[in-house]
């Protein structure tokens, strides 16, 4: 089976980087075929960095530390404001969920019988409710403890 | 003893701005890390124009997410670890793989070795660019090529012996002819 490594490649490696082969390694380079191809692999990448003159066209550092910091407080905002649009969307969910059971029991019940009916759906509304609030406030809670969690953890991208 | 970039972790809202990177301080970042970053950014895509946004694009997440108290090759390696996942998210968008115009600045004494290095990084994939500029140009050991790259040491072995295997391969044939 063909090698996959050498414990010389390092070393191979460091001295085409400063360009300075010593006999013994390219000794070893010549019976190695790991160290071979890494050295031709070598040449093509340090021949490429060398057309490449970076500093140049170096964006300027001033530039890319306004741009950051604005787009960090465009980030903060956002997460500042995130758990308002959460709370806003279980209220809106609540406040549906609540009518559709109202309305559903309405149906049911009849319209002419509701006087009569009146206690019950006094008893099963005030439950029904408070589940949902419940819910709701276990859900934003979770979610709170959740984002808190996640934004200090200052994790790399995917 | 290495530098230490204070950089804000989990810390109180009230603490964040006192611990926070300053401009002072980014900037000495950015002189120490920019210039090696651009050149693999430049090395690996072959567009300066993408390079410049994708190092912009670093440091701004770098500055965003603010990651705990790091020595500087902690930083280095976690900034070549957000350039390399700007990378793939731009291949997974399906923007552009292919290395249509090496920057040419430098002055070149072999035409015909410059002409093969050329054809050989466009022939290469974009993952293999990147490992074997990691490995060979930044001179990274297998162990930190993963953390600049999110692979495992095990897999960085064996991805880098096919890509140094093909690198070798684009080059060796025309070299034998001459």
């Amino acid at each position: 089976m063909n090698r996959i490594w050498c414990e010389r490649e390092a070393d191979v490696v460091r001295s085409l980087r400063t360009g300075s082969l010593s006999a013994e390694l390219r000794d070893h380079v010549l019976s190695c075929v790991v160290c071979a191809e890494a050295r031709g692999a070598a040449q093509v990448m340090l021949h490429t960095a060398s057309l490449l003159r970076v500093e140049d066209g170096l964006p300027a550092a001033a530039l890319v530390w306004s741009h950051a910091r604005a787009r960090k407080r465009e980030s903060d905002l956002k997460r500042a404001t995130r758990p308002l649009i959460v709370m806003r969307v279980l209220s809106v969910a609540y406040v549906v969920l609540s009518a559709a059971w109202f309305l559903r029991y309405l149906w049911r019940s009849g319209f002419m019988e509701l006087p009569a009916g009146w206690n019950v759906l006094g008893n099963e509304t005030t439950c029904f409710a408070v589940a949902l609030a419940v819910l709701a406030i276990v859900i934003a809670a979770g979610y709170l403890l959740h984002d808190s969690k996640r934004s200090g953890a200052g994790l790399p991208s995917t | 003893m290495d530098e230490i970039f204070p950089i804000a972790g989990l810390v109180p809202l009230a603490e964040e701005e006192a611990t926070a990177m300053n401009e002072q301080e980014f900037r000495s970042l950015y002189d120490a890390t920019a210039r090696p970053i651009l050149a693999y950014l430049v090395g690996v895509t072959g567009r300066k124009e993408v390079a410049d946004d994708l190092l912009q694009e670093m440091y701004c997440r770098f500055l965003v997410r603010q990651p705990p108290s790091m020595n500087v090759d902690e930083t280095r390696r976690y900034l070549f670890r957000i350039a390399t996942n700007l990378l793939r998210d731009r291949w997974r968008r399906g923007d552009d793989e292919s290395c249509q115009e090496i920057p040419e600045h430098g002055v070149s004494i072999d035409m015909d070795a410059q002409i093969d290095v050329r054809a050989a990084m466009c022939a290469l994939k974009p993952r293999e660019r990147e490992l074997l500029w990691l490995a060979y140009v930044e001179g990274m050991g297998h162990a930190e090529i993963a953390a600049a790259t999110g692979l495992r040491t095990i897999s960085v072995r064996m991805l880098l012996f096919r890509a140094r295997r093909r690198a070798a391969g684009l080059l060796l044939p025309k070299r034998e002819m001459v």
